[in-house]
């Protein structure tokens, strides 16, 4: 039984570690490609 | 002298009740119908009411079974001592008032209001069961939730993954105690419900134990909760171990603008994230980025502020009362609930612990340094273990403004346990 918790586990957090690094990608991603709109924002807002 | 006179005739009046009964008619046969139904007489009424209060179903219950008795007197203490938890000590107060208030409604003798039939069991059936209910707050929670501080520091992420550790090592921590104590018997769904305490998020703690072993879920809220309110005191000692006065000093670069469209745009980008990688996880994830898109838009205030609002507070009432419900003695008092109260502490101390190494390891590499006491914050519980890194991070140094900082991986921690919560959900079609 043990065993089974453990392949599940690292199952688990292997998932849950590649969904945040993705997540982390596509944060970036939209960051650079969205940069000029808050830019925009930013000096509209000063 | 009339005074005299009146109890008398009443004490006569009484004495033929109880000699003769009240029987105005003949007690019909089983084919008629039946004319005028009759009273036994008042000493057996009295007798009966005697047998019919609280007091004496606690003192001699139906069945010979101790939960009955003197387990139900035991959850009402229980039920009390939650109450004085969340009044006196101000612990999850929100959830707790109701929790307590519908544990003691629930051993409440001769009525059985959790069963078929009763208010509490109607409430459960179709808010808990069916997971409406932890759904809906989850809706809330997105409402109020800013992920700007995630969003100006994304890397920070990776801390709020490193915390739901906790889960998986107390799923196997659950597994460990089916094995080596008597008494004791997880299977893996179970084990499964259990390790997502460490996730220290109350909905999605209910949401999955409710989905995969119903029965635990009064006991997993419970310590769910009463842990959650006890991060101040049970996180401290743990990242002091972890880290020296010097790291706990670490200064963080101011966190920079983040703009309305990208705060638009991201929990659109995670729920289709979740939709192509991880569709177990929508439920969660869905009304948790639905709530903060409606937050975030801006055109339906209306509607987020209702959820933020009276939405969420109808639902916490209910949900409240539907886990208490659940923590009939029958339930409550067993091995499984000492082993699932003791897990849930292990749970937390390892999220924690795993955050904190994990900033520790990322300090390894070059770049911007990270303070190790954000890493603690990836354990969901939001914003209360921000807020312990906050403190800690002051008492190392009075000018240390860690709080903005730390809801980075404290809001990407219910993002993690979301996603662990997805990963377990998948179980339920595996298991052969």
């Amino acid at each position: 039984m043990i065993l089974e918790g453990l392949k599940l586990a690292f199952f688990g957090i292997s998932i849950v570690f590649l969904f945040l690094i993705i997540l982390i990608m596509v944060i970036s991603l939209s960051t650079a490609l969205l940069k000029p709109f808050v830019e925009k924002e930013k000096l509209k807002k000063k | 002298m009339k005074k005299k006179l009146l109890v008398a005739v009443f004490v006569a009046m009484g004495l033929c009740f109880l000699a003769e009964g009240v029987s105005y008619s003949e007690t019909p046969d089983d084919t008629a119908e039946p004319v005028f139904q009759s009273l036994p007489s008042l000493g057996r009424l009295l007798v009966n009411f005697g047998e019919s209060t609280g007091l004496f179903s606690f003192i001699s219950p139906l069945t010979d079974n101790w939960v009955d008795g003197i387990g139900r007197v035991a959850m009402v203490i229980i039920g009390l001592i939650l109450l004085y938890l969340a009044i006196k000590k101000n612990f999850e107060p929100l959830l707790l008032v109701p929790i307590g208030f519908g544990a003691i409604m629930t051993n409440i003798p001769v009525v059985n209001m959790s069963d078929p039939g009763g208010v509490l069991y109607y409430i459960y059936i179709v808010g808990i069961k069916t997971g409406v209910f932890p759904l809906l707050i989850f809706m809330g929670v997105g409402a109020m939730t800013d992920f700007g501080p995630m969003l100006a520091n994304p890397k920070t992420a990776i801390l709020g993954a490193a915390a739901q550790v906790g889960i998986f090592s107390t799923l196997i921590g659950a597994l460990a105690l089916t094995d080596f104590v008597p008494g004791i018997h997880f299977n893996l769904l179970e084990a499964a419900s259990i390790g997502i305490i460490g996730g220290a998020d109350g909905p999605t703690a209910i949401f999955l134990s409710s989905q995969l072993s119903p029965h635990l879920i009064g006991p997993i809220a419970v310590a769910a909760y009463s842990y959650m309110a006890l991060v101040p005191i049970i996180q401290p000692p743990i990242v002091r171990l972890f880290t020296n006065t010097e790291e706990r000093k670490i200064k963080m670069q101011q966190l920079r603008y983040v703009g309305r469209i990208e705060k638009i745009i991201f929990p659109l980008s995670v729920f289709i994230l979740c939709i192509l990688l991880l569709p177990s996880a929508s439920p969660l994830i869905g009304f948790f980025m639905f709530g903060n898109l409606m937050k975030e838009c801006g055109v339906v205030n209306r509607l987020s502020e209702t959820v933020q609002n009276s939405l969420i507070n109808i639902v916490t009432i209910l949900l409240g009362l539907g886990v208490g419900a659940q923590l009939s003695a029958g339930q409550f008092l067993n091995m499984a609930t000492l082993g699932i109260l003791f897990l849930g502490v292990v749970a937390f101390s390892i999220g924690t612990a795993s955050g904190v190494i994990m900033a520790k390891i990322m300090n390894v590499f070059p770049g911007t340094k990270i303070n190790p006491l954000i890493g603690s914050a990836g354990v969901s519980a939001v914003p209360m273990a921000a807020r312990v890194s906050q403190k800690m991070g002051m008492q190392a140094d009075p000018r240390n403004m860690l709080l903005m900082h730390a809801m980075g991986p404290n809001v990407a921690g219910v993002i993690g346990s979301a996603v662990a919560a997805g990963v377990l959900l998948t179980l339920k079609g595996l298991i052969v």
